[in-house]
């Protein structure tokens, strides 16, 4: 048994050895891989087909705070079909009951909101998480609308039904797409200022 | 101790295998992974005691699982981030090999393939009849014009960890029915 310290340090010397050298080799790779699907996680919200260029390196440059309402200043991504600007992809920031809850907004180029998803939150677990089917359900029932809709909840006299138990949750969510289809209206030309 | 240490190795399953995609992923991983800790085992197993073999069985599941990790990565983002919690506990049936004294090669194939088979059980019967879908984000490894089939969820308890444990739990006894009446 004198030679079981020697055979163990050569055992993990060569895995070591191994995995260095797979990584060294892989990492390139890996990156690229990592940022395709980063691509896809945040461009879900177009429709297929409906982009042909790469939005995640076409960026609009927006300010922080202001309409959006983002605490640093977050770029937006612009999708174009054969050259026309066919949708802006805009962070937005919701001030939600524990804390801000980050949403990416898609808008068409005729101010339509084409569809949004939650980034980032810290809502109730149970309550109000927004990860859950139900909610990803409302947030959607928002999808075609404009600035000019109808966006008062029930609980404030209005016609379009909150999040059970999370009326403060649900009021910060329709406010945020509020405020990033207003300032897509506010900045509509220079958000879609064709560049090549 | 002999028995719930191969048991205890298919406890990574019930967090990873609520689509069969991810099934499929930890199926693959640890088909390679184990015979190949078996093989390697075989000429330690000789030269260390066992204390030091089950030392070298961690080194040598660990380094595997470092590889097998790394080229999840390389081949879908998406399914590694979904697995990434489970892969580093194939080790648990490394230590399992080395445990047991009449290891062999043969033993570990046979430990890779019900493990495999266990998980891909697992994965169709969850997504099946929990999600209500076969195959979803099944372009994670197959490429993007792969697309799974979808229909209204049965049972959607099986979706949790705990769904996946009773029905781990079902499948196993059911093995064991079977198994002893072989025995008979």
């Amino acid at each position: 048994m004198k030679r079981t310290a020697p055979l163990l340090a050569i055992i993990a010397l060569l895995g070591a050895a191994l995995l260095a050298t797979l990584q060294h080799l892989a990492a390139p790779r890996i990156e690229l891989q990592r940022q395709a699907a980063a691509e896809r996680t945040l461009l879900d919200l177009l429709p297929a087909g409906s982009y042909d260029n790469r939005p995640m390196h076409d960026l609009i440059a927006l300010p922080s705070g202001g309409l959006l309402g983002n605490a640093r200043a977050t770029p937006g991504y612009l999708a174009r079909l054969q050259g026309q600007p066919g949708a802006v992809l805009l962070p937005v920031t919701a001030h939600g009951y524990e804390g801000p809850i980050r949403l990416l907004v898609a808008i068409t180029a005729d101010g339509q909101l084409l569809a949004s998803k939650v980034l980032q939150e810290q809502e109730t677990p149970g309550l109000a998480d927004l990860a859950a089917p139900g909610r990803q359900r409302w947030l959607r029932s928002f999808d075609g609308h404009t600035s000019q809709a109808h966006w008062t909840l029930r609980a404030d006299g209005g016609e379009i039904d909150q999040i059970t138990g999370a009326t403060i949750t649900s009021r910060a969510l329709t406010d945020a797409l509020q405020r990033a289809l207003r300032f897509f209206d506010a900045e509509r030309d220079r958000l879609l200022e064709a560049r090549p | 101790m002999k028995q719930t240490l191969p048991l205890l190795s298919l406890a990574p399953l019930v967090g990873c295998t609520d689509l069969l995609i991810g099934a499929l992923g930890i199926a693959l991983a640890g088909l390679l992974l184990i015979p190949l800790c078996a093989l390697l085992l075989m000429p330690l197993r000789d030269r260390l005691g066992s204390n030091a073999l089950l030392l070298a069985a961690l080194l040598i599941g660990a380094s595997l699982a470092g590889c097998i990790e790394l080229t999840l990565q390389l081949l879908s983002s998406e399914l590694a981030a979904a697995l990434a919690l489970f892969v580093p506990l194939l080790v648990l049936p490394c230590l399992a090999l080395a445990l047991d004294k009449q290891a062999n090669p043969l033993s570990g194939i046979r430990a890779g393939l019900g493990f495999a088979l266990t998980a891909l059980a697992l994965g169709t019967l969850r997504e099946t009849l929990g999600h209500g879908s076969l195959l979803a984000h099944a372009d994670w490894l197959l490429g993007p014009a792969a697309r799974g089939w979808q229909w209204s969820p049965v049972l959607p308890v099986l979706t949790t960890a705990a769904g996946g444990f009773i029905l781990l739990g079902l499948l196993l006894a059911l093995f064991r029915h079977f198994a002893r009446d072989d025995l008979r």
